[in-house]
């Protein structure tokens, strides 16, 4: 039987003293095209931050393994490294540093660890190449700052295009779809299905279940309040748009 | 009777020799110029240009000027550190006396240089209506003293039209001081861009020995109609030094001028930058970066006059603050009655490293005229935080992160020099001051 590719079990978060994950568990293997579907305020971000390693959170009790090992003890870069990558709902400015500068970095931090030469910026180009035509993403947009003067848009697709660049094993899109029009929508949706493959894992946060139309997943799972309610197959999304989030919420909550 | 021996403010910068064969309107001057030292005396924070800035360090020190003697084999070594400037025209001066022997001097057309010994003795009237010629914006005690004292310095003359193929690059090398006898130099420089002419400078400045220096300099530029000059100054003395330095620039119709400044060493640094726009539609950029550490103190002071219509000034300073330093900046704009169309921009940038850096920053506006555009920005904070997180979320380790940002603020400014081999000088420089290895990825 072999190792899952991430394990989380029990895990409990908290920032400023609050307690937003309650006990989350969750398997996902290598291959697979997992979702986490929730209302408002669910902890949705929260468990997509604290996989990612962001020092707000503070774990107060359970365990993550990545590859079978015990991630919640390696920094942020070391996760990233190890192929664990975050799209982020909120991607952030920054003024001076070109994205050329940031992708090469990034991605030669990766191919170092692999035990892989760095690239030069012409080679990175190359690379880049066909990925910048599938998100069409304009090459001169490489000279400009790191997501400066991005519309929402442009920003998750470069999201994307980062994740195509650096070849995760695991890949969290937290609330990707937010924002998009239906296009631009369409556009990210064919990036993330061409990186499909057995040796990938995906785990796509949302909102709103029009993202799984586009990106169709194996499992659905239903995060109300810190703790995963339920789970199942794609139908299970379609089950939500239905019916929402009401079966799931305490009595006399609303979402 | 006994006479009374008064002391005077000048008296704790030691002897002053004045060279006998000196013309007398430069002994007149000097003259002039102890009795302003001597009304105002060493600042204090009671005056209000000098209130972030504590000079007690000179107060207390009496001062000598050093001998400008260094064993060949210590004068290679530095040397050897200096910048590495492609040109053929470098001139080494030790404690504010020329070192002939150790300096080249390139032949070009048009290019003079000198020193302003030479010119004293050679031509006693030529430098009569240039040097000092500079309105003093604010009576300032600094300027006064290094008139009055001064051994030495380059004279630079482009002539009409002419220009320099490769910077003049102007060493200024303190040595032979010791903690109970320190060494006080003046350094004067004196660079006559005549009109049409261009001209590129790099001034430098570093220590042999590791103690205190009290370098009070002063360079006068005279940029004329149409002309261009840089000049790139890099301060690099030991960390115990302390140094005032007053930039005085007039500039005349159409001419256009960059001074780059970058500081790094000293405990205490006084940077006093002040061009006068006399002529109209003028271009002045003051592109300065100051990244103190430790508990060194920098301090940038700004007088930009605008004395004519039409002209652009800009100032553009930014710093990066770490441990318990601090960086000040006063930008002050003068736009006087009648220089209409004044288009000026100031902006300070600051970055705190530490909970214990500091960072002052003060804009200062004069405006006497009513058709002008005059705009002032100044930051304080610290790295943004998600944009580290955002790097490490990439793969890269959090030191390489921040020295990855770290850079991008401090590129912006260097960004303003156009010329890379220029630019390509200070790269170096700024890397190994700023936390944080160049290289990214891993430590492995």
């Amino acid at each position: 039987m072999t190792t899952p590719l991430l394990e989380i079990r029990n895990l409990h978060a908290c920032a400023d003293n609050q307690e937003i994950l309650r006990g989350v568990n969750l398997t996902i293997n290598t291959g697979e095209v997992h979702s986490i579907m929730g209302p408002n305020g669910s902890g949705k971000s929260t468990l997509a931050q604290v996989l990612a390693g962001k020092a707000d959170y503070e774990v107060t009790q359970g365990e993550v393994r990545f590859k079978g090992n015990d991630v919640l003890d390696m920094d942020p870069d070391e996760r990233a490294r190890e192929g664990v990558f975050l799209a982020f709902q909120y991607p952030v400015e920054i003024p001076g540093v070109s994205n050329m500068q940031f992708l090469k970095t990034a991605l030669n931090a990766v191919r170092k660890h692999r035990g892989e030469s760095a690239l030069d910026a012409f080679e990175v180009l190359q690379t880049l190449k066909d990925k910048l035509e599938l998100l069409q993403v304009d090459q001169k947009l490489l000279e400009r700052s790191v997501n400066q003067d991005f519309s929402g848009g442009e920003k998750k697709r470069y999201e994307i295009l980062q994740m195509a660049l650096l070849e995760p094993a695991l890949a969290i899109l937290d609330e990707t779809d937010s924002g998009l029009d239906i296009d631009a929508l369409k556009i990210v949706s064919t990036g993330v299905n061409a990186m499909r493959s057995a040796d990938r894992a995906f785990l796509v946060i949302t909102h709103y279940q029009r993202l799984l139309n586009y990106i169709v997943p194996d499992f659905v799972h239903v995060l109300v309040d810190g703790v995963i309610v339920k789970s199942g197959g794609k139908d299970l999304a379609l089950e939500l748009e239905t019916n929402g989030y009401a079966a799931f919420l305490p009595t006399g909550a609303s979402v | 009777m006994p006479i009374a021996m008064t002391y005077s403010p000048i008296d704790q910068f030691g002897p002053h020799s004045c060279e006998p064969s000196e013309p007398a309107w430069l002994t007149s001057l000097r003259s002039v110029s102890a009795d302003a030292f001597n009304a105002i005396g060493v600042p204090s924070a009671k005056h209000e240009e000098w209130r972030y800035t504590n000079l007690a360090p000179i107060r207390e020190h009496s001062f000598q000027p050093g001998s400008s003697e260094i064993a060949p084999a210590a004068l290679q070594e530095t040397l050897a550190r200096t910048l590495n400037v492609r040109t053929a025209t470098r001139l080494i001066f030790i404690n504010g006396r020329f070192a002939p022997d150790a300096s080249t001097m390139a032949q070009e057309t048009g290019v003079e240089i000198s020193t302003l010994t030479r010119m004293l003795r050679s031509d006693p009237g030529a430098l009569e209506s240039e040097l000092g010629a500079i309105r003093d914006v604010d009576n300032d005690a600094f300027a006064a003293l290094n008139t009055a004292l001064f051994i030495n310095g380059p004279v630079i003359r482009i002539r009409q039209g002419a220009q320099t193929t490769t910077p003049i690059h102007i060493v200024h090398i303190t040595a032979n001081s010791s903690i109970d006898n320190p060494v006080a130099s003046h350094p004067r420089a004196l660079i006559v861009v005549e009109p049409d002419a261009s001209a590129t400078i790099i001034e430098e400045s570093l220590s042999n020995g590791a103690a205190a220096v009290f370098t009070n300099a002063m360079t006068e530029i005279h940029v004329g109609a149409r002309a261009r000059c840089i000049l790139v100054s890099v301060s690099r003395d030991n960390d115990a030094s302390w140094r005032v330095s007053n930039l005085r620039v007039q500039q005349d119709d159409d001419s256009d001028f960059a001074a780059h400044s970058l500081l790094l060493g000293c405990a205490l640094t006084r940077n006093n930058v002040s061009p006068v726009l006399a002529g109209e539609r003028c271009h002045s950029v003051l592109n300065g970066v100051y990244l103190p550490r430790n508990t060194q103190h920098m301090d940038n002071h700004m007088r930009v006059v605008h004395a004519a219509p039409s002209c652009q000034s800009r100032q553009f300073y930014t710093g990066v603050m770490q441990d318990q330093s601090r960086g000040v900046f006063t930008g002050r704009i003068i736009v006087e009655q009648g220089a209409q169309k004044t288009d000026a921009i100031q902006s300070n940038r600051n970055l705190l490293l530490s909970p214990d850096a500091r960072a002052n920053t003060k804009p200062q506006l004069e405006i006497y005229a009513d058709d002008v555009r005059c705009t002032h920005g100044a930051t304080i904070g610290q790295l943004d935080e998600d944009a580290v997180f955002y790097l490490q979320a990439r793969g890269v380790a959090e030191p390489q992160a921040k020295a990855l940002l770290l850079h991008a603020f401090v590129q912006e400014s260097l960004n303003r020099i156009e010329d890379d081999n220029l630019r390509d000088l200070l790269t170096p420089l700024i890397a190994q001051r700023l936390p944080g290895a160049s290289e990214p990825g891993p430590a492995s």
